[in-house]
Formats: C-alpha cells, sequence, structure tokens
C-alpha cells in the first residue's frame, strides 16, 4: 500500500487549504445560526409615523387612531428641516399630513387630496400606502351607506380589527422549514466543490506527473495496483471531506441532520461530493500548476453556484439562466433542496427527489468517463 | 564471457509517419557502462522507453536478463532502476521518504527497506539533508535525491536517461563518479547522453545513434580507429613558405596541412611520432613557431566522419 499511504501523506498536506474553506464555512454558519429566532415567524410590519392632522375633525382623528393602532407613532414637528432629518437617519418612516377638509371631502365621496406623504425609500412604507388606500376605499363605502364621516371612519377601524388566522403550509418532506439548516445544505454545494478541486486534485496532478508517472510504471509495482490505490486514497480523501461537513451540520444543527429531511439533505449533498471527485479526477489529466488550479476552482464554484441558485433563489432567476442551468450539476442539487426544504414551487416527493439525485449521479458518471477518455488519449498519444 | 544483460533485436517504433527506431539492434554485457549516443531526436530515450515496456513498439523483442520484456514482466522490473533527466521527486515528502517511496516500489521488507534508503541516502551524500522537502534542494542536490530514488533497491541494471543535462559541473563530476562506483559495485549500466565528453570518460563500451539506426558500436578506441584523421597537430608558427609546407605534406601519415591566420594545421592518418617528426623539420628548416597543440579525435569527429554533421547542436 505504499502508493496509498504516500497519497494520504500528500493529503496531508493540503490539510491546511481544507481547514481554511472549512473554517470560513463554519463561521458564516455559526453567525447565520445566531440570527435564527426570526425564521418561520410572521408579524405586521410597524413603521414609525408622525401624523399632522390639519383638519382636525372627528373623522381625522379617527384616522389617527386608526394608524397609531398600527403603527408606532411619533412627534417630531412639522418643519421641513427636522423632517428630512428624521427621514434620513430613519427615526421616522412616514410623514402624513392629513390635509384641511378631510372629512368634507369624505362624506362627499371625494378621494383626492385627502392627504399627503413623505416617506422614505423602503418597500415598506408603500404598506401604508395601501392601508391609507383601502381605509379611504371602506369609509367611502360606509357613508354612501349613509354614515357621518365620524362613524364611517369609526367602522372602518373597528372592521379592521377583524383577523383571520393563516396557517403557513410547506411543500417541504413533512417536517418545519429550517432556512438555516438548509442554507447550509444549499451552501455545500460551493465549498464542497472548491474543497474538493483544491484539496484532491493537487494530489492526483503529483502522481500524473509524467516523470513521476514513468518511473512508477517502470517499477515492480503494477499498474493495476497503483490505479486500485489511487483509487482508495481518493476515496477516503472523499468521504473524510463529506463526513467533516456533516459533522459540522451535527454541532450546528445537532438532530436535525437524523430527521428525514436530514437524512435526505445528506444523501443529496454525498451524490454532490461524488460529482466532484470526478471533476476532480478529470482536471488532474491537466498539468495545471497552483495558481491556474485556483483560478479554475473558483470559477467553476462561483459560476456554478450563482447560475445555478445556490446564492441566489432559483425563482429569481431568469427562464434562460435556469435553462443553461440545467447543465449544470448544482442545479440539480439545488432544485432537490429546494424541494427537500419547501423552498421551491415544486411539493416534495420520494421519486422526484431520486430523479433529481440519478441526474447528479448521471453528471458524475460522465466526469469519471472524461477523466479516463482524457487518460487514455493522453497514454496513447505519449504512444 | 561475461553474461547478456539486454538483447534488442531489430527494434521498429514509428510514430506514425516518423520512424524513431529503425531496425535497431543491441547486446550489452553484464558489466559494462554502455553509452547510448547521440544528438536530441536520435532516439534515445525511445530506446529506454522500449526497454522499460513503457512505450509499444512496431517490430522486433527485447530481451533482459535473458527473459523477454513485457509490461508485466515485474520480475525483470525489480532489477531495474531508472534515472531520468528531470528529477522526478514528489515535493511534500521530504529526501528520506521520496527515497522510501520509490525504494517500497521494489521491496516490501520494512527492516531490508530502511537498509537500503539509508545506503543510497550515504552514497549520494545527502545525509544532512534527509529532513529536507526537494524545495529546500539546490539544483544539485536534487539531482543526488533523483539519483537516489533510481538506485536505492540496488538494481542489477540501471537506466540513466541523460541525467546531467543543466548541472554545474562539480555537480556532473559526482554524478559521473557516482556511476563509475555504482558499476564498480556490480551494477551493469545504460548511460544516455548527448554529451560526448561524459561518454567517452565513463563508458567502456559506445553505441551512436542517429535517426533511429546504430551507426558505430565499439570502445571508444575502437570507434576512433574507424576514422581517418586519427590526430590533428596545430602549430603557431610566424611564417612559412609555400615550399616548406609541401614539404611538411611529404611527411608519412600527413593527410591535410594548412597555413591559417599564423597556424600551421597538420591532420594524420594513423602512425607514430608525428609530432616529433614535425618538429623536427620545422627545426631543420629553421621555422620559428611559439606553442603547439596536439589533439586526438573526439567522438564528435567520428560521428562527423560517418553522418557528415556535429553530434551537438552548438
Amino acid at each position: 500500500m505504499r502508493v496509498f499511504k504516500t497519497f494520504l501523506k500528500i493529503a496531508v498536506h493540503k490539510i491546511p487549504t481544507v481547514i481554511m474553506y472549512f473554517v470560513i464555512f463554519a463561521i458564516i454558519l455559526i453567525c447565520t445560526a445566531s440570527d435564527a429566532s426570526q425564521n418561520n415567524e410572521f408579524e405586521q410590519t410597524r413603521l414609525v409615523v408622525s401624523v399632522n392632522d390639519l383638519d382636525n375633525s372627528a373623522a381625522s382623528r379617527e384616522l389617527a387612531k386608526y394608524i397609531a393602532k398600527n403603527h408606532n407613532i411619533v412627534d417630531i414637528g412639522t418643519d421641513d428641516e427636522s423632517i428630512q432629518d428624521a427621514l434620513y437617519y430613519h427615526t421616522l418612516s412616514y410623514f402624513l399630513t392629513i390635509n384641511e377638509g378631510f372629512e368634507e371631502k369624505l362624506e362627499n365621496g371625494e378621494t383626492d387630496g385627502l392627504f399627503e406623504s413623505i416617506k422614505d425609500a423602503n418597500y415598506k412604507s408603500q404598506y401604508l400606502d395601501t392601508q391609507l388606500t383601502e381605509y379611504v376605499s371602506a369609509a367611502s363605502m360606509f357613508i354612501a351607506r349613509g354614515m357621518s364621516a365620524q362613524q364611517a371612519c369609526a367602522e372602518t377601524s373597528a372592521a379592521s380589527d377583524i383577523s383571520v388566522e393563516v396557517t403557513v403550509e410547506s411543500f417541504s418532506s413533512g417536517e418545519a422549514l429550517d432556512s438555516d439548516f438548509a442554507m447550509f445544505i444549499q451552501y455545500l454545494a460551493y465549498v464542497l466543490v472548491l474543497i474538493m478541486m483544491l484539496g484532491l486534485t493537487p494530489i492526483l496532478i503529483t502522481f500524473n506527473q509524467s516523470d513521476i508517472r514513468r518511473r512508477m510504471d517502470s517499477s515492480a509495482l503494477p499498474i493495476s495496483r497503483k490505479t486500485m490505490q489511487l483509487i482508495l486514497g481518493s476515496s477516503v480523501v472523499t468521504a473524510a471531506v463529506w463526513i467533516a461537513f456533516m459533522l459540522l451540520g451535527v454541532v450546528c444543527y445537532g438532530g436535525k441532520m437524523f430527521t428525514e429531511t436530514g437524512g435526505l439533505a445528506m444523501l443529496n449533498s454525498f451524490v454532490y461530493v461524488i460529482i466532484f471527485t470526478g471533476a476532480a479526477v478529470l482536471a488532474a489529466q491537466f498539468d495545471l500548476n497552483a495558481n491556474v488550479l485556483s483560478m479554475v476552482s473558483n470559477v467553476i464554484s462561483l459560476g456554478m453556484c450563482f447560475l445555478c441558485g445556490v446564492f441566489v433563489p432559483q425563482e429569481m432567476l431568469g427562464n434562460e439562466v435556469l435553462s443553461a442551468a440545467k447543465f449544470l450539476p448544482a442545479y440539480w442539487y439545488v432544485k432537490a433542496n429546494n424541494m427537500l426544504f419547501g423552498l421551491g414551487d415544486t411539493a416534495f416527493t420520494a421519486a422526484k427527489y431520486m430523479t433529481y439525485l440519478g441526474v447528479e449521479m448521471l453528471f458524475a458518471i460522465a466526469l469519471f468517463t472524461a477523466a479516463m477518455a482524457v487518460a487514455r488519449t493522453k497514454m496513447r498519444s505519449s504512444q | 564471457m561475461p553474461e547478456t544483460v539486454v538483447k534488442i533485436e531489430n527494434l521498429v517504433k514509428r510514430y506514425k509517419e516518423l520512424i524513431a527506431l529503425d531496425h535497431f539492434s543491441l547486446e550489452i554485457f553484464d558489466g559494462e557502462i554502455f553509452g547510448l549516443l547521440g544528438p536530441n531526436g536520435s532516439g534515445k530515450t525511445t530506446t529506454i522507453n522500449c526497454l522499460l515496456s513503457l512505450l509499444a513498439f512496431n517490430k522486433g523483442s527485447i530481451e533482459i536478463f535473458g527473459e523477454k520484456m513485457k509490461p508485466d514482466n515485474y520480475n525483470i522490473k525489480r532489477q531495474i532502476g531508472i534515472i531520468m533527466q528531470n528529477v522526478a521527486v514528489i515535493n511534500e515528502l521530504t529526501v528520506y521518504e521520496n527515497i522510501d517511496y520509490f525504494c517500497g516500489l521494489y521491496i516490501r521488507d520494512k527492516e531490508q527497506r530502511k537498509k537500503c534508503v539509508q545506503e543510497a541516502i550515504e552514497f549520494v551524500g545527502l545525509e544532512d539533508f534527509a529532513k529536507f522537502r526537494p524545495k529546500k534542494l539546490s539544483g544539485g542536490l536534487l539531482r543526488r535525491l533523483n539519483i537516489a530514488c533510481g538506485i536505492a533497491h540496488k538494481p542489477k541494471l540501471i537506466i540513466l536517461d541523460e541525467p546531467t543535462v543543466a548541472v554545474d559541473p562539480q555537480s556532473r563530476n559526482k554524478i559521473l563518479e557516482g556511476i563509475v562506483e555504482l558499476n564498480r559495485r556490480g551494477a551493469t549500466v545504460i548511460y544516455t547522453s548527448h554529451y560526448m565528453e561524459e561518454v567517452e570518460q565513463i563508458c567502456t563500451q559506445i553505441a551512436i545513434m542517429d535517426k533511429g539506426r546504430q551507426i558505430a558500436i565499439g570502445t571508444k578506441e575502437e570507434l576512433k580507429k574507424q576514422i581517418k584523421d586519427t590526430e590533428k597537430i596545430t602549430v603557431e608558427v610566424m611564417d612559412i613558405s609555400d615550399e616548406q609546407l609541401c614539404m611538411v605534406r611529404e611527411l608519412p601519415h600527413i593527410g591535410e596541412a594548412v597555413f591559417q591566420g599564423g597556424k600551421l594545421c597538420v591532420k594524420y592518418h594513423g602512425g607514430k611520432h608525428n609530432l616529433i617528426r614535425l618538429l623536427t623539420l620545422l627545426q631543420e628548416q629553421e621555422i620559428k613557431f611559439g606553442r603547439v597543440f596536439s589533439e586526438e579525435p573526439t567522438l564528435n569527429d567520428v560521428f562527423l566522419e560517418i553522418t557528415g554533421k556535429q553530434l551537438r547542436d552548438n
């Protein structure tokens, strides 16, 4: 087992590179895990609003009360400078001026010019615009039925108190959605590519160097035994990398790794790591130096992960991008994860999940076959 | 009659249209330092690759230690050591680990291997660098490590494929001394080079190759006998008349005598005491002369005589 032992000795020298990526990944995980409490819980957005009631009528006071019920009211004065400062420093989101004649206009069925607003650029401010539009629309309806403006405003406020309990259903495999755990599994698509390419490829390149191969092939060690030992070495390195990340998952997410979802996610990541063992073997057929290998690995890992929806959700990517991404393994890895964690629009079915894993396996087979073909071509050309 | 170690018969190797080896034959006997000399592209490395079964050939046969050489004849491979032109070591391993690794491809027994590795380190003088990684070694030390990796398992046949290319003169001499020592300890050596001085210095038998063919074989003395000009004498003279030059040309064994740029250059075809005869004539004719140079023919002259071109590119 001389070749195998030497393979592992060289692998030990690559550990610092692997550890660097592992530690960076672990730090990102720990940071995101500490922010986990807000996940899976939905609450109403409350803006910081200042109301300047120029009408000071019963109806305008009802409106001010309605706003106060749903948002946090502050008084910052009415001068432009104070308003601009407050918006700039984000101590205020929305400044509402209820115009004089609000009540009268409302009673007359007018909806224009009831109020004016100054707001920050945050999309949440649009939420109050919508609320005000709905409020005016509802109040107008009550007035049309013969109520006074004050009564109509009071009824509108009361109506807004009526709530319906909503249950969020997930497309996932049946367990509650955990976005951090899902993110951990999703981001493995990036880090596993880098580690396999930067960890395994250089070891194989060492054994593939023409002079070292010539020396080994002319030795008393049968070539078949050498090949077997190289395969064994690659398998051990692959398994070690995968196990290390699964252990990291256990440390960060505990029992979630051993649920049905966790098990399926681990299976997906295992198939994925095999694909990039194939990619590492293929890359090793070319005499790449460390700098070129690092560049190629980064381009492949980052490019593929952006295109396939690791960093950006697949639903936000264009159809053309997704069509192209289908030819990359990370697309199927992410698609399987999205289905597993209910992040996409596809409900989980075991058959579909296995189909996705099957597609990933085809990528692995294709890469190993390409590596063998390149090796054979090189051997033939040297003959 | 010593035993035949390597026997190559009518070896033909083609790379598409190019004939790399053209019915090449060779016999190497036990205890020889056999030099394969030829310009770049003459087929030396192709011959070595065929010998090691790293390259399939189109025609002919190769026998080593009386057995037919095949890619899976590990019994023969176990007795061969290869030292290549480029340093073939693993940068992540130390000097000791490198020698141990390559030795381990031949010897399984740990104790025996340990002894062999230690002896190889001592042989190449890398005792102080055993724990160094190759990147920390100078070019000369790297070459020594390269040799140690090839000889640690104590092969009976050592093949050195241009091991001194781009090596400084001091390291080159060390390497050549080492090769002679390995031969003295019982190894048969095949040494390929395009440096004729090295081959002349250490080889007991020399084959000259060109365009995949063996164009001459023998000891260096035998090879030199194959050429007409056996000696070249150059004398610095102030002046010499045409008449006097004719007298020089009439001396025995003279092949050519020319006077150019203050130098009288005389080439001989065999014969003895040529220098004495020439200087006596110059004294008799009262021709004043300065320095005298006498050159024996080199293997390059042999190559030039046979092929009409220089052995070295330059």
